[in-house]
């Protein structure tokens, strides 16, 4: 009975080991990975500076974009009745407003004609010992909708067809 | 020395002749043997393809571990930026593919932080991915249904056709500033916007792992801890 017993426990041990081995095997599947990250800064917050050429009766308009970020622009110019504004170029003129047609990248400054003068009022008009042509600009960080077609600024009424590039 | 006449019994005798014609015969068989033909050595090579799955950015393998390299340091909220993130089969087998993606939100130090939502981020999905949860708010595991073959046609596959950051970004701590200065007689008022989230960073980690497709299930239990359900050459559904 001990010779049995003796052999029956060396058997077991040996079905023990012959198992543990095969279940080792069955875990060593190939694989393989690799990774990667990356990211960008927000872009947020915008400023602009108007910049006049004047002379007795005008004004010649530009606006410098002096932020970081991109931006939209429109000018509104108020004087004396009659004073005339041309818009050439990328200006374009809606309502009360002279909007900018092409996105302001930083640094860059309007281009195309943006002038408010005095000079073709009747002979005689007496327009007074002073007047003056005061020059409102607005600038907006742009939106985007799905196309990357800018948006209207909130508060705006109207914005030019614009896409990011 | 007296030689002793000894007689060798029968038995003896002829257990000697025996022996005697057990080797006669066994050399008679040696040289049958040599007769045998050999033939020539024949070698075979046995080679097992390794697996390999990188990630790319518009169609290109990523390189130095950066993603988004080609978007440039700033992002514009609301612009849709068409950088496409993948995965490509670099091995010599096919292969199943997951990747597991991390976003999140640094500040303007470059600390992690939970105050913007990571939703903010929009990858947008392609086709043929499964998504599941991966444990956290920021984390999603994405597994590809197909295999990743080793062809040109099947190599391949977009898990993110673009990112783009929410619009929403801007809707909180808006801030104005006014400064009047004169010029050359003319007084000039400059107003400033600012933003709470200004400076922060986006950041997105991608991992990529594959496996096997032989005993596909068993392979992914046992390397990803999933019950996957494998039917053909796609995986159906992953538990």
């Amino acid at each position: 009975m001990k010779t049995v017993n003796k052999k029956l426990s060396l058997l077991v041990i040996a079905m023990v080991l012959v198992l543990s081995l095969t279940v080792g095997l069955t875990l060593a599947y190939f694989s393989d990975y690799t990774e990667a990250k990356g990211g960008a800064k927000l872009a947020l917050g915008n400023t602009t500076e108007i910049k006049e050429e004047v002379t007795n009766d005008s004004k010649t308009v530009y606006v410098k974009n002096t932020g970081e970020t991109n931006v939209v622009v429109r000018v509104m110019i108020v004087g004396p009745t009659g004073m005339k504004v041309t818009a050439e170029g990328k200006w374009e003129q809606n309502g009360d407003y002279y909007y900018y047609n092409e996105i302001l990248k930083p640094g860059e400054t309007t281009k195309g004609t943006l002038f408010a003068n005095t000079k073709d009022y009747p002979v005689g008009t007496n327009l007074g010992d002073e007047y003056q042509i005061v020059v409102v600009h607005e600038s907006a960080q742009p939106t985007y909708d799905g196309s990357n077609k800018v948006k209207t600024p909130e508060g705006w009424d109207y914005i030019p067809a614009m896409t990011a590039e | 020395m007296k030689f002793r006449n000894t007689k060798l019994s029968t038995r003896t005798l002829a257990i000697f002749a025996a022996a005697v014609i057990l080797l006669t015969s066994g050399g008679v068989m040696g040289t049958k043997a040599a007769i045998n033909v050999v033939s020539d050595n024949y070698d075979a090579t046995i080679r097992t393809d390794t697996l390999g799955v990188e990630l790319t950015e518009n169609g290109d393998i990523v390189k130095e571990g950066k993603l988004y390299a080609s978007i440039g340091e700033k992002v514009e909220p609301s612009r849709t930026y068409n950088d496409a993130v993948g995965v490509t089969n670099t091995g010599g087998a096919a292969e199943y593919v997951r990747v597991i993606v991390r976003k999140y939100w640094t500040d303007k130090n470059g600390k992690k932080t939970t105050t913007l939502d990571p939703e903010l981020i929009k990858l947008k999905l392609a086709g043929g991915w499964i998504e599941k949860n991966g444990g956290s708010a920021e984390t999603k595991i994405y597994y590809l249904k197909r295999q990743l073959t080793t062809g040109n046609d099947g190599k391949n596959a977009t898990l993110f056709e673009n990112v783009m950051i929410s619009g929403d970004v801007l809707k909180d701590g808006v801030g104005k500033t006014v400064d009047s200065k004169t010029e050359d007689g003319a007084t000039k008022t400059v107003i400033t916007y600012t933003y709470e989230y200004d400076g922060y960073t986006f950041n997105v980690e991608a991992e990529a792992q594959s496996v096997q497709t032989h005993h596909a299930a068993d392979a992914m239990k046992s390397v990803w801890g999933v019950n996957a359900t494998v039917s053909g050459d796609s995986i159906t559904a992953v538990n």
